[in-house]
């Protein structure tokens, strides 16, 4: 029985050792790979792995070297396009400024020309009004001469060359400047220079100016002054007459009379604590008499004075001419009345009496403001 | 009536002492120093100093405020410029500055007419205007 046994066991047990083997065969012989190599071929493997990404990525970069060019090629020739265009635009820009400058003149003269006829205009309309109340008109022959004296003025000023295409570029960091120029001086200066037509802003130069008063009394005339003026107006000097805007300051205890007790009384009688700026508001330009030749203007100043606390209008003759050092010096003179600014008018004992009328003076020198010439 | 005549008298006396001071309507401007100067050719020995613009003519002065210059005797100079501008600046700068016939070079900007004072002022004077300098002590 043994003797049967012991075959059979064996024969199963060699039949299910091979059926494992085929079962875990095919388990894994989708995922199992067998090299054989001799040794050192590993090695040679990654060098050549290596080699071929290297050649992948020379490959690439040839390539990227290719469009790159491609592109800087298209960038210089749209900057060479757009420095074409830029150097037209500055041409028809410097042709323009070039027409304008020569147009300059006639324009300035049909200003002048518009001027008169606005004047005459006006004496027309002056001399329609008096014939239609029925009185005779007076200056008709300064109307008749002046109408005459204006000839049409033929001002050609080019029209604009139409707009080239606009290629929006970046915004300049900064405003355009005055062009310099190396002076003999050798610092490069800004090509500015005094211009006595147009609106233009001054400023009193404090250090150069002065105001005053010269007073009579019954014994010894005195004149004050102060050297602490300040200020700033606006005027066209080749016409006045179309406006003037300012103020002057002047401190009232800078003003000096050379003797030490009569200053001191002045500044009493000025009330210089409680009101310590005397102000002139300039409201306006009478009866201008420009001389734009000789860079001079005279005529009379209106406004507004205030003197301890009280403001009187007034009216100051002034005379203006521009000097070599391209300041506005103006002088000017008026009486003034004490009492309308309720200032006391000094008297010692019934004896000694000032006038109670005044003559103040200015002379004044004025420089164009920076923002103004610029 | 005594007392009030001595009173008067007295006060007659006092003001009587008190010299008129009326300033002439010519002299109501201020004056500078500089209007009535004598101007001779400079010597190149004379020119090195240290120099502050006092006044200022011509297109320069619609730019300029302020000019100071220093020049040693070997040829060097430095100056400083106060540029009228919004707001004003100074531009400063150096080099060498020559001197033949009577005329100023600095640099390669265009020669200046200088001339000169017994004490020490200086004018320098170019196609854009006119620059009177006084002679500052350093120090």
């Amino acid at each position: 029985m043994l003797k049967k046994f012991f075959p059979a066991v064996g024969i199963f047990a060699v039949l299910a050792w091979t059926a494992l083997g085929l079962f875990a065969w095919s388990q894994v012989k989708t995922k199992l790979r067998v090299v054989i190599q001799e040794e050192g071929a590993e090695a040679n493997q990654e060098v050549a792995l290596l080699e071929d990404r290297l050649n992948t990525l020379s490959a690439d970069l040839d390539t990227l070297v290719e469009a790159l060019g491609s592109n800087f090629q298209l960038l210089a020739t749209a900057l060479a396009e757009e420095g074409d265009r830029a150097a037209v635009d500055a041409a028809r820009t410097g042709e323009r400024l070039a027409a304008l400058e020569r147009a300059m003149p006639a324009a300035l003269a049909a200003r002048e020309a518009v001027g008169a006829l606005q004047s005459s205009l006006r004496q027309v309309e002056a001399l329609a009004g008096q014939l239609r109340q029925g009185v005779q008109p007076a200056e008709t022959t300064v109307t008749t001469a002046l109408l005459t004296e204006t000839e049409p003025i033929d001002v050609q000023i080019p029209e604009p060359a139409p707009e080239p295409e606009v290629i929006p570029g970046p915004e300049p960091e900064a405003p355009a400047q005055p062009p310099a120029r190396k002076s003999f001086l050798a610092f490069s200066l800004p090509d500015r220079d005094f211009h006595f037509e147009g609106e233009q802003s001054f400023e009193i130069l404090s250090d150069l100016s002065r105001v005053g008063f010269d007073a009579k009394t019954t014994l010894h005339d005195f004149t004050g002054i102060s050297e602490k003026v300040q200020g700033k107006f606006t005027v066209d000097l080749a016409h006045p007459e179309q406006g003037v805007e300012g103020e002057l300051q002047v401190r009232a205890d800078s003003l000096i009379t050379g003797l030490e007790g009569r200053d001191e009384a002045m500044l009493e009688h000025l009330e210089a604590e409680q009101h310590p700026e005397i102000r002139f508001v300039l409201t306006g330009f009478r009866a201008p008499q420009v001389d734009a030749a000789k860079k001079s203007v005279a005529g009379t100043l209106t406004g507004r004075m205030t003197i301890r606390g009280k403001t009187v209008d007034v009216e100051l003759p002034v005379s203006a001419q521009v000097d070599d050092a391209r300041r506005l010096v103006i002088e000017g003179e008026m009486p003034l009345s004490l009492p309308d600014y309720e200032v006391p008018v000094p008297n010692k004992l019934g004896v000694i009496t000032m006038e109670e009328e005044v003559r103040v003076w200015v002379r004044l020198r004025a420089r164009v403001r920076a923002e103004e010439a610029n | 009536m005594r007392r009030s005549a001595t009173l008067l008298s007295l006060l007659l006396l006092g003001t009587s002492c008190i010299a008129p001071s009326v300033v002439d309507p010519g002299d109501r401007s201020l004056v500078m120093g500089y209007e009535d100067l004598q101007w001779s050719p400079a010597a190149a020995e004379a020119i090195p100093g240290t120099y502050v613009s006092e006044h200022l003519s011509g297109a320069v002065a619609g730019v300029l405020l302020k000019l100071v210059y220093r020049f040693d005797a070997e040829g060097n100079y430095t100056g400083a410029a106060l540029i009228d501008g919004a707001p004003p600046h100074f531009e400063v700068l150096t080099g060498h500055w020559s001197y033949q016939a009577d005329h100023l070079q600095l640099d390669e900007a265009a020669p200046a007419t200088v001339e000169m004072t017994a004490d020490g002022w200086l004018r320098l004077t170019g196609e854009e205007g006119a620059v009177i300098l006084r002679r500052e002590i350093e120090g």
